[in-house]
């Protein structure tokens, strides 16, 4: 048999295999979170390969990394390749394929071992075997010279590859029986009759037929109709094409996410509960010490009737909240745009992040205890009022009010922020937007309206005693992020922060001895900091997940194979969820809801969102959502149900007997 | 001549060549001629459970399959308990894949073969009725003559055999779930391979 297997690549990174040439082609830009790559295919006249639907037979090319981890392969628009009765999608001749890796913080080096299919009417597998280093010592001359041709072939790879925000606009997908028809219409004035070809290709091989798709032009719009396996409705509430203009000799391409929900929200509604979910952020467990603390520091300025530093404290507040959203939003766009799969909460899939927040809470927790002077700066940052002139503390505490709410999905919110997907950027920007002024909305009142400022009660000795008692809900949120570090490493990490904890914390005792000279004080302050950036460079790789028994963990093909036969309950959450480990502990991992679930022979499916991962975040694109928790419940017979936020046992039983329509 | 026309009307709909195969509907009829020129209808296994195997000596997926024992071992399995396991060759004559009926026989000897029969369609015409795209496309038939499970051997479509210890083998669980008299959670799945050669 002909397989190509080349474990060690020539100095030139090529791999000669039967009927095709492959080369890695590193991209000297540097990319948001990873390193970008090209897969340069040179195909023997008439062999081809497979795009990432391959159509009737055959496979797309498989590409696992070593050292890092696969972010995205950005596949450009395909072409059909009809045989007999069998109907392909693949490359033929030259062909780039751009992809995107994360690279571990401890890996070197990064290799690629790939598989792929190359075929004229037979069909031949190639393996193949490319090593990159990371770090590099010395200047490496042959990629230094062949970087531009590199930029240059995946520069036009990348212009072949479908973009989401394209001139094509379509209307809501309909079924009949095994047919999806849509139209499309184009939006910046190209006639119908300067196109010189249409072409649709679904990603999805296994809802849709390869049949060509059947395209009617009428006037000014086309009315495409496509052919499904199965007749709807599906599990599915999202399916992908890409649509390829043709104008003369230059084409261009555009994915279209087609949207197989029944109902959908208008642009005010999604705002509405954008809004409404930003003020219940605010009851939220993780943001609630922190609004607190704001509200406390009001009670003393009122005292000491400086109301007008009141009001300026409120602005800057939600300034830094608005600001803060804004940027959540404005990054997490960059990233998807960039090909990262990322969705609300994305940063505290990043063990620095929730490192450098259980810091925060156990330096706050110490601080107000008394016991750290340097740390006044810090609590007055998060609320200790003081009738502070630093517009900054205000600022920064409508910014840390944002980063800790983000675990907490509020009610209304999972809709508002799946919605804003699909939405142009100044749609997404203004759903953030209404986000911050929900959040913000409580301590901007009460702040501006002297009526509700004389509700609050009257300062007192019972101020210390409180402030005292916060000290255990700041504790109690650091041993809840510990968890989830342990959850994201292992053991050994945790009880590393924990050591370090210790350190830090006995040197601020050190430093707070008044016997100490001021630049003795000073260095044992700089050794603090230097032993709390310990733990942030020597994240490890995580140990092997613990799943519960009763709960299958997500895979694309489990739930399109299972889904038709028997019910199936997908449990998207995180372990820095708060408002899905409620859910589990209240709701989901109870024996008697357990139980229900086994006597109607559910299938119960849990997608783990703790980490990055492209798969997952994918999955909840396509229920149209970008956020945990989700709950979906597929009934036998294929038509799913989104359930709300908060669950209860009650809610879960109506919706397996069917008695109650939920949204 | 309206009695005409739905007699007409009623004897399309029960052909076969009309129907679309999908799980839980009949599985259409054949009769094919084996390596050994023995006849084989799908009538004669009434009352029997039966595998469909689409056959194709040189593709590499077939042999990720074979090369392995992986597809020997579920055949020796089944065929053991009374199952009827016919692997098909649909390669048109000149296509790759083709074989007579001496070198088909040949082959199966050669590999370990435990399949019942390796029957010859030469006209593609069984393959054509059943809707098999690739090899290995599999084809579980129940007693009742109805299709129990039809797609992919296993959930891993990579052409590399280090895979199979790794892959759920749809088939093997198809057959013990329905053998055992208990519903089949996956019936239909997205065949991989490469295109028969018609």
């Amino acid at each position: 048999m002909a397989h190509a297997i080349s474990p060690v690549p020539s100095p030139d990174d090529v791999v000669r295999a039967d009927h095709v040439v492959v080369r890695l082609l590193p991209d000297p830009r540097p990319q948001p979170l990873g390193l970008r790559f090209g897969l340069h295919f040179q195909l023997e006249k008439d062999w081809h390969i497979y795009w990432q639907n391959p159509g009737d037979s055959g496979a797309a090319p498989k590409i696992n990394v070593g050292g890092g981890s696969l972010e995205r392969i950005f596949w450009p628009s395909p072409k059909r390749i009809p045989f007999g009765d069998v109907t392909n999608f693949g490359y033929e001749g030259d062909v780039v394929l751009p992809f995107l890796v994360q690279v571990d913080p401890s890996s070197e080096e990064l290799v690629f071992d790939l598989e792929w299919l190359v075929c004229k009417v037979e069909c031949i597998p190639g393996f193949g075997q490319f090593k990159f280093k990371t770090r590099k010592s010395n200047a490496e001359p042959a990629l230094q010279t062949s970087s531009s041709t590199a930029q240059t072939l995946i520069d036009s790879a990348l212009s072949r590859v479908p973009i989401l925000a394209g001139p094509w606009k379509i209307s809501e997908p309909e079924f009949e029986g095994n047919t999806l028809s849509f139209e499309a219409k184009r939006e910046d004035g190209l006639r119908l009759t300067d196109v010189s070809k249409l072409e649709v290709f679904p990603h999805d091989g296994r809802f849709f037929k390869t049949t060509a798709p059947q395209i009617d032009a009428h006037e000014d719009k086309v009315l495409i109709r496509l052919q499904a396996n199965f007749q709807g409705p599906s599990e599915l509430q999202l399916s992908e094409i890409t649509m390829v203009t043709h104008v003369g000799d230059s084409s261009e391409a555009q994915e279209i996410k087609l949207s197989l929900q029944t109902e959908r929200l208008n642009f005010l509604t999604i705002l509405v509960f954008a809004f409404l979910g930003g003020i219940l952020l605010n009851l939220m467990p993780c943001v609630f010490p922190v609004l607190f603390l704001k509200i406390y520091g009001f009670i003393k300025a009122f005292e000491r009737s400086e109301s007008i530093s009141v009001r300026r404290s409120a602005w800057w507040y939600s300034t830094g909240v608005i600001f803060t959203f804004l940027l959540l939003g404005g990054l997490l766009f960059f990233l998807r745009s960039a090909g990262v799969a990322v969705g609300w909460g994305f940063q505290l899939q990043q063990p620095q992040f929730v490192y450098v927040l259980y810091l925060l809470f156990l330096t706050m927790a110490l601080s107000f205890l008394g016991l750290l002077h340097f740390g006044d700066k810090i609590a007055n940052t998060t609320g200790r009022f003081a009738g502070s002139k630093i517009w900054g503390s205000d600022f920064g505490s409508g910014i840390l009010s944002v980063l800790v709410a983000s675990p907490c999905t509020a009610p209304f919110m999972g809709a508002a922020l799946g919605s804003a997907m699909f939405l142009p950027a100044w749609g997404t920007i203004t759903v953030f937007v209404a986000l911050g002024l929900g959040l913000a909305g409580p301590v901007f009142l009460i702040a501006h309206a002297p009526s509700l400022a004389r509700a609050l009660p009257k300062p007192g000795p019972w101020m210390l005693i409180v402030q005292r008692a916060m000290v255990f809900p700041m504790l109690g949120t650091s041993v809840w992020l510990l968890w989830i570090l342990g959850r994201q490493t292992n053991v050994d990490f945790v009880v590393m922060c924990l050591a370090v904890s210790l350190i830090v914390t006995f040197l601020i005792w050190l430093q707070d001895l008044s016997s100490l000279h001021p630049w003795l004080s000073r260095a044992v302050i700089a050794t603090a900091f230097a032993v709390a950036l310990i733990p942030l460079i020597s994240i490890p790789e995580r140990d092997a997940p613990s799943q519960p028994v009763a709960w299958t963990p997500y895979s694309d093909s489990l739930i399109q194979e299972q889904v038709g036969h028997r019910p199936v309950f997908i449990d998207f959450t995180a372990a820095w969820c708060i408002t899905c480990q409620v859910n589990k502990r209240t709701v989901l991992n109870k024996e008697s809801v357990l139980e229900l679930f086994r006597s109607r022979n559910v299938l119960l499916v849990q997608a783990d969102w703790t980490d990055h991962s492209p798969l997952i975040t994918k999955a909840l694109e396509r229920y149209g959502r970008n956020s945990v928790p989700l709950y979906v419940y597929i009934d036998a017979n294929g038509n799913s149900k989104i359930l709300p936020e908060i669950l209860t046992e009650s809610l879960i039983s109506d919706v397996l007997n069917n008695t109650k329509e939920i949204q | 001549m309206k009695t005409t026309l739905a007699l007409l009307i009623a004897v399309l709909m029960a052909s076969p060549a009309f129907a679309e195969v999908k799980a839980d509907s009949p599985a259409p009829q054949f009769t094919e001629t084996d390596a050994t020129g023995k006849s084989h209808s799908l009538k004669d296994f009434a009352g029997k459970w039966v595998v469909l195997e689409w056959f194709n000596k040189d593709c590499p997926y077939v042999k990720k399959h074979y090369g392995s024992k992986n597809m020997q071992d579920l055949q020796k399995t089944y065929t053991a308990k009374g199952v009827i396991w016919l692997s098909v060759i649909s390669s048109a004559p000149g296509k790759q894949g083709h074989q007579t009926p001496a070198e088909a026989l040949a082959e199966a000897k050669a590999s370990g073969s435990a399949a019942t029969a390796v029957l010859l369609d030469v006209d593609g015409n069984m393959g054509k009725a059943y809707g098999a795209k690739t090899t290995p496309h599999m084809y579980v038939i129940n007693p009742q003559g109805q299709i129990a499970y039809m797609g992919a051997i296993d959930d891993n479509d990579s052409a590399n055999p280090n895979v199979i210890p790794k892959s759920k083998n749809h088939v093997r669980e198809a057959l013990d779930l329905a053998m055992a008299g208990k519903p089949v959670t996956l019936k239909t799945t997205k065949p991989y391979g490469c295109s028969v050669k018609y």
